[in-house]
């Protein structure tokens, strides 16, 4: 399986510097949309995620969801802030500034800080199943502001954040190319993200 | 006392068994009114005579008014914590009239601070309001919603660590949307054009609405372990 994905991963980044065309009025730069959409996709994934198994720890009660959740939302935080930098890296190039408080920074940099507060929660408590319990009230309690700051937050602010890919008229305004490799890189850090994860699962550092 | 009682009534008697120590002690609002006090205090006096625009003055009026807030509210179960009686209210109250007495408080509390600031900050900072009502009402919504999230937040970190300092850590995010919609309603107040203003306010309450949700779903973990 490892060497599937690092095989995987390689054909991926050929593709991405390779046979990526230039795109209009960004040329190469595009490329690291192809880094930051799956990164940024990944980080919501593992929110939704540590959100699902705080949901089944507080069902069943059972220490290993919580070690999931709390794995989960690590590597969450990891990815989200791979996708904070490599978005401010290409505000910088395409838009003159790292940080200009745009409605999608906002909404990542709360995540990120959910995330942080999440942990700072987890590392005062001492005993496993009080802060296994509390945790996942902290981490579901979280998820439920999230649709707020995804959907709502943005409509108040201008934005310079490209439309997400499927956009609200439903087409599709990339080249086939371009689609498919996006699809390609989606694929493939999802794939890594689950693969952290069970790799976790298997040496639970808790 | 009667013991067999609706849920209505025993809300009503948290939020008097509340009001009554706070009126013993009288700890609460008097830090959160001095905290806030000296906040304003510090503000305009920096700023002297200067004429700061709406959205400048509405910033201010939500930063004072924040953090005035995390620096009362979460004693709403960290004193039953410390004075020993949360053994006693974990033996006699149920999770639901437990949060929404504290809940009532806590909004009782941000209530008068907020009647305390708002005559002194329109004095202190030379603000003319020109639409009354929507002020009041974005007062409203943003004091339910940081009552419903510190209420709930406060029972999470009576079992930690360094705990007024990590309220202040885990309630920022969650208060983020509330306060970002507040600021940018209580611009408009402060603006003479009138407004439109009332789509934001629907969300903020809608927000208020689905936080108090699922506090009253999740307090249930929280409370019977």
């Amino acid at each position: 399986m490892n060497s599937a994905l690092t095989i995987f991963t390689m054909i991926t980044v050929f593709c991405v510097f390779y046979l990526v065309p230039q795109a209009q009025g960004l040329g190469s730069l595009v490329r690291i949309a192809f880094f930051h959409i799956p990164v940024a996709w990944v980080s919501v994934l593992a929110f939704l995620l540590s959100a699902w198994k705080a949901c089944c720890y507080l069902r069943n009660r059972k220490l290993e969801d919580d070690v999931m959740s709390s794995r989960s939302a690590g590597l969450g935080l990891v990815f989200c802030l791979l996708a904070t930098i490599s978005g401010a890296v290409f505000a910088k190039l395409t838009w003159g500034s790292y940080w200009n408080w745009d409605p999608r920074q906002i909404t990542i940099f709360i995540l990120l800080l959910i995330y942080g507060a999440y942990f700072a929660l987890r590392s005062s408590i001492g005993e496993a199943e009080v802060r296994a319990r509390l945790a996942a009230v902290y981490s579901l309690f979280s998820c439920a502001a999230m649709p707020f700051l995804v959907f709502v937050i943005p409509r108040y602010y201008f934005s310079l954040h490209p439309e997400p890919i499927l956009n609200k008229s439903g087409s599709l305004q990339m080249d086939t190319t371009m689609l498919v490799i996006l699809c390609l890189a989606l694929i493939d850090v999802t794939w890594i993200f689950f693969k952290c994860l069970q790799a976790g699962k298997a040496a639970p550092d808790e | 006392m009667r013991i067999m009682s609706s849920g209505f009534h025993k809300v009503y008697l948290i939020l008097i068994k509340e009001l009554q120590t706070e009126y013993r002690s009288r700890e609460a609002i008097g830090s959160l009114l001095l905290f806030s006090l000296t906040t304003l205090s510090a503000v305009s006096m920096t700023i002297g005579s200067q004429v700061l625009s709406p959205r400048f003055l509405a910033v201010l009026f939500w930063i004072v008014l924040f953090f005035s807030a995390m620096a009362g509210l979460s004693r709403v179960f960290l004193q039953e914590q410390s004075s020993g009686t949360i053994y006693t209210l974990r033996a006699y109250g149920g999770a639901q009239p437990i949060l929404f007495g504290k809940f009532l408080y806590n909004f009782v509390l941000l209530n008068l601070l907020s009647l305390f600031l708002l005559p002194l900050f329109l004095a202190f900072l030379n603000t003319d309001v020109y639409h009354l009502k929507l002020l009041l009402l974005v007062l409203l919504a943003g004091n339910t919603g940081m009552a419903v999230i510190t209420t709930l937040l406060a029972s999470l970190i009576i079992q930690a660590q360094s705990q007024g300092a990590l309220f202040t850590i885990i309630s920022f995010p969650l208060l983020l949307p509330v306060l970002l919609f507040c600021i940018q309603l209580t611009t408009a107040a402060f603006t003479p054009e009138p407004t439109a203003a009332m789509q934001p306010l629907l969300f903020l309450f809608v927000y208020d609405l689905v936080m108090l949700g699922i506090s009253s779903v999740l307090f249930d973990y929280i409370w019977y372990d």
